[in-house]
């Protein structure tokens, strides 16, 4: 098991003449996850929320302020550098872009060559070997020319199946994958999703999937935690979250995408949460709930008290009224238009 | 009478018409099409769709309709009406005078519209007075009215400051404003909503659908997003290899499509409300400068059969504003759209 508890993380946004802080930007604040071997923990919200922030922490390329990461029994945080190597193995990022996270002189066999080489895996001849069988494994080309070949030379569905080959390589049991799938088109995006989910399957991997869009997490998570400006506002199986949502935020997410079916559409899109604006500056943070100015059923108590995270209808959410959020409906301007009992 | 006739005319002409625009791109051998013959139009107060994954044309159809690809070392070919105004054939400063007042484009990236260096406000005025023949103070209200029909809060503050100020959701609000500030006949959005969080994004959608009712503008909106078209397009037309598949009204082409690349991709959609796996398309787009006889999609298409691969499929008509360029779509049964749970 892969554990995440209390992480917090503050940047220094702007400094006076003198070097004290000025304005910090707490990007992670009290996050907990945890991933289990064969299962996907989404974790969603829209830009500048936290969400990588918290990928890079537990992954190990940032140092938290705070809290732990521990993996099988074991803590990550503060290890030193040699022994963090071996347990880096264990867990293997896939970023967005492809197209900068691969690099474009290093021909792909020698990429994959040289992770197997870092990490002390097999003979040379073992390593080739190895390569062909992950790149097959992916729905790539795997005879010798096909090492050969450079980043470049694939189109972007396939560097993502690069990306991909390069996490699996060193057979990991968890993947941070961080928008893994985004830049790619639905035709492609739907084939790579497809192999995530076979991969998961053979080979009981754990994914922490990072995503903005709620449509391809519906399809690959199998519990989801929201982040709103650092914190996570509601967690739970994906079920209970995109059917019953608890949190304003959660609710104003998923009202606010598109469907594709025009009917649906259409009768949706006139009874949904509006949330005005876009999300507050993150340096600057409000008292209290820290979604409440959007929020349409703020009330008093939501200035005076960040709500915490706690049990609610078979998940977790920190918001005051959520039975309210639950029983819900809202009329075409947004209006909350009765709040019956939960 | 001649009023009368004028008046008839106006109400029948489209606000915006395509005729077989064709965009090259000119090299050494041969021309290579990037935008194969794409014909539509537009009426006054109505949405169209143009759908596709990267690759399709659907950008270059939209920058082709403004008159913005020549510039660029790209040739044009077919024609551009706006309204009674044919805007292929104009040239230099006299399509500047109708582009930004009787067209206008909206991007993905604000970027591409606003100057950092300039404030705002005055960037509006800017395209106002080379439009209008206004006083710089009468510019400068009618900046800060587009301003507010953009749905600016505080326009008179947002007015006089610099694009880096605003977050994106304003920035891209800013950016509408000055599309609309002459009140044009025709807005063509290019994934306008794309880099936009979702709850942002249903905002902007909301506005582009209020000041297209309140403006009576047509409006082009270019997506790869299926959702973006059930929410905002009254009629869609999908686009792939440089050339339109099928067109039609949206819940004709969505819950009844004709071609299957329609289908393929609405199937690949992952959707938040709906849990069937999602299928993706094996292969991929060919290049524009592809050798191909046949179906431009016949190579990654399910119901390919030989005589796809024979000669290229004409756009056909199949119904009132219909048309599907497949010789099989009559063979075939697509379930089109899967309706949300």
């Amino acid at each position: 098991m892969l554990e995440a508890t209390s992480l917090d993380k503050s940047f220094v946004v702007e400094r006076d003449a003198l070097g004290r802080v000025r304005r910090s930007l707490h990007a992670v604040d009290d996050v907990s996850l945890r991933v289990e071997p064969g299962r996907t923990l989404a974790l969603v919200g829209e830009s500048g929320c936290g969400k990588s922030t918290t990928a890079e922490l537990i992954l190990q390329l940032q140092a938290p302020d705070a809290g732990s990461v521990v993996l099988d029994g074991q803590e990550l945080t503060g290890m030193p550098s040699k022994l963090l190597r071996a347990t880096r193995r264990r867990i293997q990022p896939v970023f967005q872009d492809p197209y900068s996270s691969l690099d474009p002189s290093q021909t792909i066999g020698s990429g994959l060559n040289e992770l197997l080489a870092i990490h002390g895996i097999g003979s040379s001849r073992e390593r080739v070997e190895r390569a062909q069988r992950v790149l097959e494994r992916v729905g790539l080309p795997s005879d010798p020319r096909a090492l050969s070949r450079y980043p470049g030379e694939f189109s972007g569905g396939q560097r993502q199946r690069v990306a991909i080959a390069r996490a699996l390589i060193v057979e990991p049991d968890y993947v941070v994958l961080d928008e893994a799938v985004s830049a790619l088109d639905v035709s492609t995006q739907a084939l790579v999703l497809q192999l995530l989910i076979d991969l998961q399957r053979e080979r009981e991997l754990g994914y922490l999937f990072i995503s903005h869009d709620l449509g391809v997490v519906r399809h690959l998570a199998h519990d989801v935690a929201v982040m709103y400006l650092g914190q996570i506002v509601e967690h739970g199986p994906a079920e209970q979250i995109y059917k019953r949502p608890s949190h304003p935020y959660t609710r104003a997410l998923l009202d606010a995408v598109p469907d594709p079916d025009p009917d649906f559409q259409h009768a949706r899109r006139t009874r949904r949460i509006v949330v005005s604006g876009d999300p507050p500056d993150p340096t600057q943070r409000p008292a209290g709930c820290s979604f409440r100015l959007r929020c349409p059923f703020a009330h008093e108590v939501c200035a005076q008290e960040d709500p915490s995270l706690s049990e609610f209808d078979g998940r977790l959410v920190a918001c005051h009224f959520a039975s309210d959020v639950l029983s819900s409906d809202f009329s075409a301007d947004g209006e909350v238009v009765e709040a019956g009992p939960a | 009478m001649t009023a009368g006739l004028e008046a008839e005319n106006a109400v029948r002409l489209p606000a915006l018409s395509v005729r077989d625009l064709r965009v090259l791109l000119p090299d050494s051998e041969r021309d290579i099409e990037l935008v194969r013959g794409v014909s539509f139009e537009v009426a006054a107060g109505e949405c169209l769709g143009l759908v596709g994954e990267s690759g399709a044309g659907k950008s270059l159809t939209g920058y082709a309709a403004m008159g913005l690809v020549e510039r660029s070392g790209l040739r044009l070919e077919g024609t551009v009406n706006v309204a009674d105004v044919c805007i292929s054939d104009l040239g230099g400063r006299r399509l500047s005078r109708i582009r930004g007042q009787r067209i206008s484009m909206i991007f993905q990236e604000p970027s591409v519209s606003l100057n950092p260096a300039f404030r705002v406000g005055s960037q509006i005025a800017e395209v106002v007075r080379v439009h209008r023949r206004t006083s710089r103070r009468e510019a400068w209200d009618r900046a800060i009215e587009a301003l507010r029909l953009a749905g600016v809060p505080n326009p008179e503050r947002r007015a006089r400051e610099y694009p880096h100020t605003l977050s994106g959701g304003l920035k891209q609000r800013a950016m509408i404003a000055m599309a609309i500030s002459c009140e044009p006949e025709v807005l063509i959005a290019d994934e306008a909503t794309t880099a936009l969080d979702v709850t942002v994004q249903a905002q902007i959608l909301d506005l582009l659908r209020e000041l297209q009712d309140r403006l009576g503008m047509a409006l082009v909106v270019i997506t790869h997003d299926f959702g973006v078209v059930a929410d905002i397009c009254d009629r869609v037309a999908v686009m792939y290899a440089g050339q339109i598949i099928e067109q039609g009204d949206v819940r004709d082409v969505l819950y009844r499509p004709q071609h299957p690349y329609t289908q393929g991709l609405l199937d690949a959609v992952p959707r938040a409300f709906e849990t069937a796996a999602v299928v993706g398309i094996a292969g991929t787009v060919p290049p524009p400068d592809a050798l191909l006889t046949g179906c431009r999609f016949a190579p990654r298409c399910p119901y390919a059969q030989d005589e796809c691969r024979v000669s290229e499929p004409e756009l056909m008509a199949t119904g009132r504003d219909a048309m599907v360029r497949c010789i099989r779509h009559s063979d075939i049964n697509l379930p089109g759209v899967r309706r949300a749970v």
